[in-house]
């Protein structure tokens, strides 16, 4: 390397780096709201599958339960027992009907009823088969009318529909999921009651969330609300069915979803 | 904040920690970053959008890491390749509106050291304006030779590429930012 050309090299990195460090960071407030607002957002996503993670873990748990029940094996019960108690504590059951005495806690049964993180309403009995499909080809399917919401807030379009059949062949439950940009779910539940069936109930732990009475076109139903903005809605119409509504949005809107289903 | 206490700020779970001390997290991150970026991508607007975008990825991966000891260099290098791929992956970013150039007309009547000084002024300036017209290619060549003082061989390591292809991209980068520079420079003379 010539003298001239590693004195022109010197000055050149000497004025680049000039040029570095000539930048005027610019005040970071703007910059850092939004960052929040991202951060917040990561936050309740991450809120949202744990939470997503833990109701799975339970939903699979008293699935199995009915599974082994069924199959007249109570012994492997036995082995789930320790979550159902663990989960138990803090619980507050929430029947849409009068519990019959004989559907409450009997001391000679093999099982308790199966057990939440915060909110899980009681599985259908029996095995389920669980569909992905469109709102059309549900319509055709399931035994019942489905209702879906008029109103919606603004960006949330219906992304999934699943729809579960029971073992006796019937479709008797209707999962729809409407996502907006930001990948924020709002899940529509529907579930028709079998004439025969138990008390349909939810359970919750009241150390997790405030509970609300409220009423959706003249029905009586409750509203959940655990964190500001995560909120679960939930009611039986006359025609047994009950519905629910679950996502991270205002109280009111909630209920407009709710009172706009048609 | 000592530099080395948003470092673990960042290695616990920063989404439980309050906000004024994820903001001066953040802050002392963009700080941090900010000039290595712009140089980069010529663009107050876009070295934000690279900030914010790297800052989730260290905040999610940060936790990982072993130890806090290469951290910074970690962090560094993660938002510069975010930039590197941000070019890479889209082109629309390659052809970007050039800052506003400011230049005082009373320079040449001002006092001598004055003047020099206005005139280092002038030369950032237009060197500002040619490295906007350099390729991302060559800037990014330019910026690890010169601004992080890397030898050939870790350029080359990097960005995949041998030493001898680094040799000849230093040579068209330097001598196409000293034709864009002198171009200017001229022309402020004139």
């Amino acid at each position: 390397m010539s003298d001239e050309f590693k004195h022109d090299d010197e000055f050149l990195q000497k004025w680049l780096k000039d040029v570095h460090q000539d930048v005027d960071i610019p005040d970071g407030t703007q910059s850092w709201l939004e960052v929040k607002a991202g951060l917040d957002k990561i936050k309740a996503r991450r809120r949202w599958m744990k939470r997503f993670q833990i109701g799975a873990l339970v939903a699979c748990t008293s699935l199995l339960i009915s599974f082994f029940m069924t199959a007249d094996l109570p012994t492997a019960y036995s082995e789930f027992q320790g979550l159902i108690k663990r989960v138990q504590e803090n619980l507050i059951d929430i029947f849409f009907e009068e519990p019959e005495p004989y559907l409450e806690e009997n001391s000679n049964a093999k099982t308790s009823s199966p057990p939440p993180d915060y909110i899980v309403s009681s599985p259908p009995a029996g095995e389920s088969h669980i569909e992905d499909t469109s709102l059309e080809e549900a319509r055709g399917k399931v035994s019942f009318p489905i209702v879906s919401p008029t109103y919606i807030p603004a960006s949330y379009e219906l992304e999934n529909v699943r729809i579960f059949q029971d073992s006796d062949g019937e479709y008797r439950t209707v999962f729809m999921e409407y996502v907006n940009r930001e990948g924020h779910l709002i899940q529509l539940n529907q579930h028709m009651i079998r004439e025969n069936s138990s008390p349909e109930k939810i359970t919750i732990n009241h150390a997790m969330a405030v509970i609300k009475d409220t009423f959706i076109n003249d029905c009586k139903a409750v509203l959940i609300i655990q964190e500001p903005d995560f909120i679960h809605l939930e009611w039986v119409t006359p025609d047994h069915m009950k519905r629910s509504i679950f996502g991270t949005l205002a109280e009111e809107e909630m209920i407009l979803i709710a009172e706009s289903l048609k | 904040m000592e530099q080395e206490q948003w470092l673990y700020l960042l290695r616990s779970n920063f989404y439980d920690i309050d906000h004024d001390a994820q903001k001066l997290v953040y802050e002392a991150y963009r700080n941090l970053v900010y000039r290595d970026i712009h140089f980069l991508t010529r663009s107050h607007e876009l070295t934000e959008d690279v900030v914010q975008e790297t800052f989730y990825k260290v905040v999610a991966k940060a936790p990982q890491l072993r130890d806090t000891k290469h951290m910074k260099a970690w962090i560094v290098k993660v938002a510069r390749n975010h930039a590197y791929d941000m070019f890479k992956k889209n082109k629309k970013y390659r052809h970007l509106r050039e800052p506003q150039v400011v230049i005082d007309l009373r320079a040449p009547f001002l006092h001598p050291t004055v003047a020099e000084q206005v005139e280092d002024q002038i030369r950032n300036e237009l060197l500002h304006e040619a490295l906007n017209e350099l390729s991302p290619e060559y800037r990014q060549a330019l910026f690890m030779y010169y601004i992080e003082e890397k030898p050939y061989s870790e350029i080359s390591q990097e960005l995949g590429k041998t030493e001898q292809a680094v040799a000849q991209t230093m040579v068209r980068a330097r001598k196409k930012l000293y034709r864009y520079f002198s171009r200017r420079w001229v022309d402020a003379d004139e």
